[in-house]
């Protein structure tokens, strides 16, 4: 079956809450996360937040083992290229993603379900924008079924 | 054909007098349309080495057999098995000194399905460099022809990304499905030089990051990532494609990439600067963002 057509099958829209797991780098982001939530900005609670060390650390693998484990789009927030907390880490990560969202879009995924943000220390309200931004989009989109684990419950 | 080989034999002889412990060319295979690697110590055995339509096998793989480490080694290198060669220099995998190269002008190879049809190795006809025309010694005559355009050499890449995005996932869940994970493609690459592969292939109990479950998720992790790895590196030899048993286009991954790369960044040149040593490892202040639209192409 197309996949298409067996992914409409499946979806319900109007009652559909997508998963969304971002991974934020611990000097940037992840107190651009923070900084949302002490200064009251609401944004979906379908963000999961994972902290890393700096987006470097972030191994394409990791982003398609949280689709195969249930999210229905990735994102990958570090500081704005130049404010790398050790200096070029983030030039790297650049690099890798821009490379590896393209291979994933090449090979079927939507581009919309992957994306490389830069939020700093003092953007909360980028931070609440942009989770707010994804996550509707995500529901527009419906859930991911291309990359899930079919064990995944 | 029959130039090169008399060359390559007539060279071989000479180094192993000369003190080179093994050389490693190319014999026939059981068929005539066949051709495997040679590994030539003893004299008496020169007369097997045989260049013939068929010996597309990258040999330079080989140098990263732990068997040979620290013997002396003569080796038969085509253009692309020697850009494969330079990568490995580049990431110290292998020492130049204990090494003897012998170029060969590649007149460009066939291969043959499983239908019985011979045709032009696709390898070859994306081929750009068959000429390792750094090496000192060249066999063979250094004028050939390309089969095509540098502009055409990822033609299959464009066709496939004029499609729209379920299509694509359609054909790819359509070939990658079929993948008996035999990781063929992963051992025969001449430049996955790890000893020990993250992806899967340690004992059954390790903690890889695909499991042996058949399940197309796994699949895909393990093609994209694998593909990923060699990102900046893959010098597009076609290996991987050549050996895989159930004909997944694994150049079209690799190509992708490669196409993107090119395109996006400036390669460096390999084993030039001991400081970078590939695209993925550099950057510079102004590269195009994640998904927006840059590089030359779009310029």
């Amino acid at each position: 079956m197309p996949v298409k057509e067996k992914m409409n099958k499946q979806i319900d829209k109007n009652n559909f809450e997508p998963l969304l797991v971002a991974f934020c780098c611990n000097w940037c982001s992840y107190a651009g996360a923070d900084l949302a939530g002490t200064s009251r900005m609401g944004y979906p609670e379908n963000i999961k937040i994972i902290r890393v060390p700096c987006s470097c650390r972030i191994n394409p693998g990791f982003v398609l083992r949280a689709f195969q484990k249930g999210a229905d789009g990735v994102l990958i927030a570090g500081c704005h290229p130049g404010d790398c907390h050790y200096m070029t880490g983030n030039y790297y990560t650049r690099r890798r993603f821009t490379v590896f969202k393209e291979l994933l879009n090449y090979m079927g995924i939507e581009k919309e379900r992957f994306k490389v943000d830069w939020i700093s220390a003092s953007e909360g309200k980028k931070f609440a924008d942009t989770a707010t931004e994804f996550t509707s989009k995500l529901k527009e989109l419906g859930p991911d079924r291309k990359l899930r684990d079919s064990r995944w419950k | 054909m029959e130039i090169i080989t008399n060359a390559m034999r007539q060279l071989a002889r000479e180094g192993l007098e000369n003190g080179l412990d093994i050389i490693i060319g190319w014999e026939d295979g059981r068929f005539e349309w066949q051709s495997k690697p040679a590994f030539i110590t003893e004299i008496n055995d020169i007369e097997s080495l045989n260049f013939n339509n068929y010996s597309l096998k990258n040999l330079s793989g080989y140098l990263l057999k732990k068997e040979l480490k620290d013997k002396k080694i003569g080796i038969f290198l085509k253009g692309c098995d020697y850009k494969a060669y330079k990568q490995l220099v580049n990431y110290n995998q292998v020492d130049p000194e204990n090494i003897q190269i012998w170029g060969i002008a590649c007149p460009g190879l066939k291969e043959r399905d499983f239908h019985g049809n011979t045709s032009n190795a696709e390898r070859c006809q994306r081929c750009q460099e068959p000429v390792p025309e750094e090496l000192e010694t060249i066999i063979g005559k250094k004028e050939v022809a390309i089969q095509n355009s540098p502009e055409d050499k990822y033609q299959d890449v464009k066709k496939l990304e004029s499609l729209a995005t379920d299509e694509r996932f359609d054909y790819w869940k359509d070939q990658i499905s079929d993948c008996i994970r035999c990781y063929a493609c992963r051992n025969t690459c001449p430049l996955c030089e790890c000893t020990t592969c993250m992806l899967a292939g340690g004992d059954s109990n390790s903690d890889d990051w695909i499991d042996s479950a058949k399940e197309f998720s796994q699949d895909f992790f393990f093609h994209s990532i694998r593909a990923f790895h060699q990102a900046g590196r893959c010098v597009d030899c076609g290996e991987c494609e050549e050996v895989c048993p159930v004909d997944i286009p694994i150049s079209k991954i690799n190509n992708k990439i490669r196409h993107d790369i090119e395109n996006l960044y400036e390669m460096p040149e390999v084993a030039d600067d001991d400081s970078v040593m590939g695209p993925l490892l550099d950057f510079r202040e102004d590269d195009p963002e994640p998904g927006s639209k840059g590089g030359k192409e779009n310029a």
